[in-house]
């Protein structure tokens, strides 16, 4: 295995990219982190982590940070728009960089989705800058055409697709929602009949993966990074229960039945009308092995309740979601 | 002179797509059969016919003398002794291939992988009986003698197909679903459409063969499934776009199901967890599947000839029609 001293990671303190940087450290490397200095440095005190504030849209305070660290590898966990991706690759032409896109890149449609075969959004040069939900996945798709351009100039730069990360320190608590719904409650109300299919990845074999490409991958290649064994919403909620050592019954509900308490299937958290599901082989083929979700689902359902999580903002409330409960029930005549 | 091929029964559905891809790839080949169903290559030059029964031992023998085949295909090994039987007698042959089932794993992982996913365990006694709930068992110990084989230096190789549909199929399956949708306008689909349970067209099951017989490694099983998946709904869309109409898929859950007499098992093709194969390994052998449009093209085009409608997997469409009008009434 190739050996590279020193990494410079671009953003994410917060949840991927404190993950990473546990895995690098282990791995024995120097570490710094880029951030704005929003958030806690979780890692303050940390010996062979240091962290510097900088812009990573300011392209001289990316230059500062390369001339003060000399970084073998770069992690850019925080390229949002493709102008940041072209000028990271080219401030850090020297570096192995990989870039942290998304499976959102692809056009959805395919089962499963395959890194050279699935298309790919385009993007339109007026998507470019913007900071929309909607062009999210159009701009993550042109930051990876920016990685191989890059990487047809020359420079070692890799992309990463994950799927829906899941994990300890999880801010965005959409896997969350399901942890409080299931620790709080014996019938929780699931959109369809729970087969929703939604690929996951467990965020410390995704910080392995972000190792593993930086160091083996290959310039110009993009790899898919999801749990290798997935499973349906209902099974999420089988084993978030076996975790906290409790049971939970599935309400199945129809989008018509949704429809009539003006609920839509969208204020699920992880639903998914498609499955969406990726093909892991390639980065499977570099050496990488994923974690089995019944071990990691525990560990992420003990620590979002330990930490009180209880679901994004915008998700479902639990009055309307008790209201379609005991309307179903009825119907059901129990 | 041409390699031959010897296919185990199978003139019906499977086999008589893996005559034809012998056929069309230089094979000489040999049905061995009992007979029991008309055989579709009579009359056709490069296929002869033996008869006899595959669980007759002195039948098998009898044909592998005769025919002393470059390729095996076992198309009707049902029983873990049948292949063990097979794999001593064509012991010389270059490639002896098994079609087991993707029925063989024996958990529910997404997706379901050669060499990770564990397999059904076969007791003895099911391992000798004929019932629907021991064919899973039955053929994981059949990929387990092919092992066992291997290591004893025979060229023996497995391939666990998923769910195959396609011309000539005569489980119908497939067949309900087109019926639907070329006779009626709007169709039930159980659940939120997004169901999944993988699929392999009937002449990609018999490249795939082929391929393994050839170019596999002995011991190895191969999945063969489509190499993109379609859910309930696509393909009903499929379905339709094949058949150049239009149909209207309508979703039912189980209280709307139920309100009919009616359960999402009820319709065929609806599996309650979704049942998903990767196809990397048998893809890294150089094996692709036919896109998805054509396949149905072919697939709706055989059924229009046929006599088939699929009416033994029929939920009863006065049911489907109940469920159709109270949802209209929505």
């Amino acid at each position: 295995m190739p050996s590279y001293g020193t990494a410079l990671f671009v953003g994410g303190t917060r949840f991927i990219g404190r993950h990473t940087v546990e895995a690098f450290l282990e791995a024995g490397y120097d570490i710094t982190t880029v951030t704005r200095g929003e958030h806690t440095d979780p890692f303050a005190g940390r010996a062979g982590v240091t962290n510097r504030t900088g812009d990573r849209t300011v392209r001289n305070q990316l230059e500062a940070a390369r001339d003060a660290v000399e970084p073998d590898v770069v992690v850019d966990f925080v390229g949002l728009h493709p102008g940041e991706v072209r000028e990271a690759t080219d401030v850090f032409a020297d570096a192995r960089y990989v870039y942290v896109s998304s499976g959102s890149a692809y056009v959805p449609g395919d089962v499963p989705m395959r890194e050279d075969e699935t298309e790919l959004h385009p993007c339109e040069p007026e998507q470019e800058d913007d900071d929309d939900a909607e062009t999210y996945g159009p701009r993550k798709a042109e930051c990876d055409r920016a990685v191989f351009a890059a990487a047809e100039a020359g420079v070692e730069a890799m992309a990463v697709r994950p799927m829906l990360v899941q994990g300890p320190h999880d801010y965005t608590e959409r896997f969350g929602y399901w942890v409080n719904r299931v620790a709080e409650h014996d019938e929780v109300l699931v959109p369809g009949d729970g087969g929703s299919l939604l690929h996951r990845v467990y965020v410390e074999d995704l910080a392995r993966a972000l190792l593993l490409v930086a160091e083996e991958g290959k310039p110009g290649e993009a790899y898919n990074a999801a749990d290798r064994s997935a499973y349906s919403l209902d099974r999420s909620l089988e084993l978030i229960a076996d975790a906290l050592d409790t049971a939970v019954t599935p309400v199945h509900a129809s989008e018509r039945e949704l429809a009539a308490h003006d609920v839509e299937p969208s204020a699920f958290p992880l639903y998914t009308p498609e499955p969406r599901l990726v093909s892991t082989g390639k980065l499977a083929a570099l050496g990488w092995e994923s974690t089995p979700p019944v071990e990691y689902i525990a560990e992420t359902a003990r620590a979002h309740v330990d930490a009180g999580v209880t679901g994004p903002d915008e998700s479902l409330d639990r009055d309307t979601e008790e209201s379609v409960i005991t309307a179903l029930r009825a119907e059901d005549g129990e | 002179m041409a390699d031959t091929a010897l296919v185990i029964g199978g003139t019906r559905f499977i086999g008589r797509h893996v005559v034809e891809d012998l056929l069309d790839n230089g094979y000489e080949v040999t049905i061995f059969n009992r007979g029991n169903h008309e055989n579709p290559f009579s009359d056709v030059e490069g296929v002869d016919h033996v008869e006899g029964d595959r669980r007759n031992d002195t039948d098998l023998k009898a044909a592998a003398l005769s025919v002393t085949p470059d390729v095996v295909i076992d198309c009707v090994a049902y029983y873990p002794e049948d292949v063990r039987v097979a794999t001593d007698v064509f012991a010389d042959a270059d490639g002896y291939v098994y079609i087991s089932s993707g029925a063989a794993y024996g958990v529910e992982e997404i997706p379901k992988r050669e060499g990770e996913t564990e397999l059904c365990c076969c007791t003895d006694e099911q391992a000798t009986d004929d019932s629907h709930e021991s064919y899973g068992p039955r053929k994981a110990e059949g990929d387990r003698a092919i092992v066992a084989a291997a290591e004893d230096g025979v060229n023996a190789m497995s391939v666990r197909p998923c769910i195959v549909y396609g011309p000539h199929d005569y489980t119908e399956r497939l067949d309900y679903w087109i019926d639907r949708v070329l006779n009626h306008d709007r169709v039930v689909v159980p659940g939120d459409g997004q169901n999944l349970w993988h699929r392999a067209y009937a002449e990609d099951v018999a490249s795939a063969l082929r391929i393994v017989a050839e170019e596999g490694e002995p011991g190895e099983a191969y999945n063969v499934g489509d190499r993109r998946l379609v859910t309930m709904e696509e393909m009903v869309d499929l379905i339709a776009e094949a058949a150049d109409t239009d149909v209207e898929v309508v979703h039912a859950g189980e209280r709307e199901l139920a309100a009919a007499g009616l359960a999402a098992d009820d319709f065929i093709l609806y599996r309650e967890y979704p049942h998903v194969l990767d196809t990397n390994k048998l893809a890294a052998l150089g094996w692709e599947s036919t896109p998805l449009a054509e396949a149905m093209e072919r697939t709706v085009s055989e059924h229009r000839e046929s006599d088939r409608d699929g009416g033994e997997h029929d939920p009863g469409r006065e049911a489907e029609e109940r469920v159709l009008g109270v949802l209209d009434t929505l």
